[in-house]
């Protein structure tokens, strides 16, 4: 079962280094004012269906990465 | 002396000094005591509010923890325990649901759980406040993107950093 992330992110970065598998890739940068944002993406072809980046309530903090039905 | 005293635990006495404006009674971590989880005892008294600003969004910024914490807000009234002779304001969630109350209360805040501006809208008397983090260590990554503009130029960012992630 693929993973998208959904338009609820924060672009904070934190599930970059957290997914075992690397499948969440880095965007370019935005900016926010003076604040300097994260956008992210799931690699579909990366992504191995672990179910980690869902296995925790508030693994993302935004509850931003769902599962593709 | 014995063999034991490294047990009892009287903050700046036998542990660490921290720089910290609150009145803190206890802090305890991985490196005060090995294997402790993280505490934090301080009280809270008339005119800590002022501290922490008095405009929307105020107070300690949105944040998670990489552990479960326990926020326990006591009264200090034993023949009234559950009045916390205080009015306390804290958001919850991304969305920055916001919360008041009046009673001594425990908030369970889960790990990654983005939480606060906490901050007291007033204090009668004091009362205990007890940080329980369900982890060796104080983390801490903060979300300033989720406060309006106007609030974050009012924060002093450099009191806020990210730690331990």
């Amino acid at each position: 079962m693929p993973y998208k992330v959904t338009d609820s992110c924060l672009k904070c970065g934190y599930c970059i280094e957290r997914c075992p598998e690397g499948a969440i890739i880095a965007d370019e940068k935005e900016n926010m004012d003076e604040l300097v944002l994260q956008p992210v993406h799931i690699d579909s072809e990366m992504c191995t269906d672990c179910g980690v980046c869902v296995s925790e309530e508030y693994w993302c903090p935004a509850q931003a990465i769902v599962a593709i039905r | 002396m014995g063999k034991y005293d490294k047990y009892f635990v009287k903050y700046g006495i036998n542990t660490p000094k921290v720089d910290d404006m609150r009145p803190l009674v206890a802090r305890m971590d991985d490196s005060v005591a090995k294997g402790s989880n993280f505490y934090l005892v301080h009280w809270v008294a008339p005119g800590f509010g002022d501290i922490l600003g008095d405009y929307e969004y105020a107070g300690h910024p949105p944040h998670i923890h990489k552990s479960a914490e326990l926020l326990m807000h006591i009264g200090g009234d034993p023949d009234n325990p559950m009045d916390l002779n205080a009015e306390i304001e804290m958001y919850m969630g991304p969305e920055l649901e916001r919360h008041t109350f009046t009673e001594s209360t425990i908030i369970y805040i889960p790990p990654n759980f983005i939480h606060s501006p906490w901050r007291p809208l007033r204090v009668d008397k004091p009362f205990l406040f007890i940080e329980i983090n369900q982890g060796p260590e104080h983390t801490e990554k903060f979300y300033p993107q989720l406060l309006p503009k106007e609030a974050r130029e009012k924060i002093d960012w450099s009191m806020w950093p990210d730690k331990g992630f």
